[in-house]
């Protein structure tokens, strides 16, 4: 809806604030849950949209990967994740940020499906004229598990760059992403942990 | 009778170099006066003026005769013989530094008495018509009307007409018709008229007047003295990118390490260590690649006046130009005095 929404903007109003761009990318992420030898590593594709109009911005990804485990306990699985932030510029630097996000694991119950609600703070700064830096911190609210449970710490902390030409046409684009969700079922600790690089190409328009 | 040739012979050889004279006896009446023998400068002129003689041999003879006769003190004849000098050529006169007082001043009687217009002179001059002028000046001897006029070209035009007294006069004439026009051009001649009753002198001279296109005005290349500015400047190294570069990785990088959960295996941290490193790599190379040129906007708005402002001169100097193009340059040149 979101979505919709500001690219119906984007389109009633092609100024030059308007930035709308493209991407693709390749992952590689690790992913731990509850407790220590449980952890998997892969790799897998990414794709972005990003869309500035004015002081709102809305950044969408999805991530597919295969995960395979350090531990011959477990199997292997495939991720598939959805992340939308809506931003709110309110200087020039930070931005406020909301969204939701959702992770999916097949085979189901290999690991634990988890939606969320996020808000934070983005801040984005230029490195020159056709690069720039920026930082996410966001609280993730009220997780929802397919396993049950609750979480009573859940944070992501993002860092980003970009490169690319001065018409904004072309960038080469890389993300770290952390997130930490301190999951409790029953009074019993299950965490979850993730750590993600992706890097890709985005095209602008 | 052979050695009277001999003398005349002897006398040509000798003075040949010496004067201009054409007619022999104009000369022996000079070499006469020279060798203060006036009677027999008398002698030579008078025999010399009962023969055809050209102008300037005659102003010569008329010359020697009034100052021998002054020099003699037999003033009437003097002043008869500058008289017909006077009308021969007004304009020439004793030189006070090689001939006596006696005879300057019975030159300066003999002018009194006659009524002569002298050294008419027209000033050479260039002006645009209408809007510059030239000197005529003339002097008389006596007062009396002078008529100042202009004649060629089917014009005859009166310039100027008064009662002056003896002595220098000057007018200025802006070269114009009774419509205000520019006189053609062409030659002309320009005749002072003194008259008196029934007296009257006129002395005239040639002029030649020509017309040429007014200069117009280069247009201005820029303004004098102002110079446009550099409207992009290239600003030096700035080593914040990786300042900023530096920050934000460190902030990240703390915080996800601080937010670690101990119970999981964490494994080597090489996502963080990759982006991170691609972070710090893309702040170093913002800091040491050139700068972009950035634009002045005070050298730009600077340059923005003095483009306008070169404009606006070249506007006025074109309409300058339109002006100037309607215009006639006058040159007016005096070719000197003719017989009169």
């Amino acid at each position: 809806m979101a979505l919709a929404v500001l690219l119906a903007a984007v389109a009633a109003d092609r100024g030059e604030a308007q930035v709308v761009r493209f991407g693709i990318g390749a992952l590689g992420m690790t992913y731990s849950e509850s407790g220590e030898g449980l952890r998997w590593e892969g790799e897998g594709l990414n794709g972005t949209l990003w869309v500035r109009y004015k002081r709102f911005g809305l950044d969408a990804t999805g991530y597919m990967a295969k995960l395979k485990p350090d531990s011959s306990d477990v199997s292997e699985m495939d991720m598939l994740e959805g992340d939308l932030r809506v931003s709110f510029s309110i200087v020039p630097a930070v931005a406020i940020e909301a969204g939701i996000g959702h992770r999916a694991f097949d085979p189901e119950f290999s690991a634990q499906d988890v939606g969320f609600w996020r808000l934070g703070v983005l801040s984005e700064m230029p490195l020159a004229r056709m690069a720039s830096i920026w930082a996410r911190g966001a609280y993730l609210i009220a997780p929802q598990f397919d396993g049950g449970g609750e979480a009573n710490l859940s944070v992501e902390v993002s860092l980003g760059v970009g490169v690319g030409t001065a018409n904004g046409r072309f960038r080469v684009r890389a993300d770290y992403e952390f997130q930490r969700i301190d999951r409790e079922v029953n009074g019993v600790e299950l965490p979850i942990q993730l750590s993600r690089a992706t890097i890709g190409v985005e095209l602008g328009f | 009778m052979t050695r009277r040739l001999m003398l005349l012979a002897g006398l040509l050889l000798m003075a040949a170099p010496l004067e201009a004279q054409e007619n022999v006896y104009v000369r022996l009446a000079q070499q006469a006066y020279n060798d203060v023998d006036f009677s027999g400068a008398i002698d030579n002129a008078r025999r010399a003026l009962q023969e055809q003689l050209s102008r300037e041999d005659r102003i010569v003879a008329w010359e020697m005769l009034g100052y021998s006769y002054a020099s003699l003190n037999r003033r009437d004849e003097a002043v008869d013989a500058f008289h017909q000098l006077i009308f021969l050529d007004p304009d020439r006169e004793p030189d006070v530094e090689t001939v006596s007082p006696r005879i300057t001043e019975v030159y300066t009687t003999a002018l009194a008495r006659i009524l002569v217009v002298r050294r008419t002179n027209l000033d050479s001059a260039s002006f645009i018509a209408g809007q510059g002028s030239t000197r005529i000046s003339y002097d008389v001897s006596r007062a009396s009307r002078a008529v100042v006029r202009v004649a060629g070209q089917g014009l005859n035009l009166t310039i100027d007409s008064t009662l002056v007294g003896a002595g220098a006069h000057e007018i200025f004439w802006r070269a114009t018709t009774v419509s205000g026009d520019p006189v053609p051009a062409g030659s002309y001649q320009l005749v002072v008229t003194a008259i008196e009753g029934s007296n009257e002198f006129a002395s005239p001279i040639d002029i030649v007047v020509r017309h040429a296109a007014v200069d117009t005005i280069w247009h201005l290349d820029s303004l004098p003295g102002y110079q446009e500015q550099p409207e992009y400047v290239r600003p030096g190294r700035d080593w914040r990118p990786l300042g900023i570069a530096v920050l934000y990785t460190g902030l990240v990088a703390g915080a996800s390490v601080a937010l670690e959960n101990s119970a999981l295996d964490v494994g080597e941290r090489k996502e963080l260590a990759g982006v991170s490193l691609l972070a710090l790599i893309a702040g170093a190379v913002m800091s040491i690649k050139k700068p972009d040129p950035e634009p002045v906007q005070a050298n730009i708005l600077y340059n923005q006046l003095l483009r306008t402002e070169l404009a606006r001169q070249n506007e006025a100097i074109a309409r300058q130009n339109e002006l100037i193009r309607r215009q006639t340059m006058l040159t007016i040149v005096s070719v000197g005095e003719t017989d009169q």
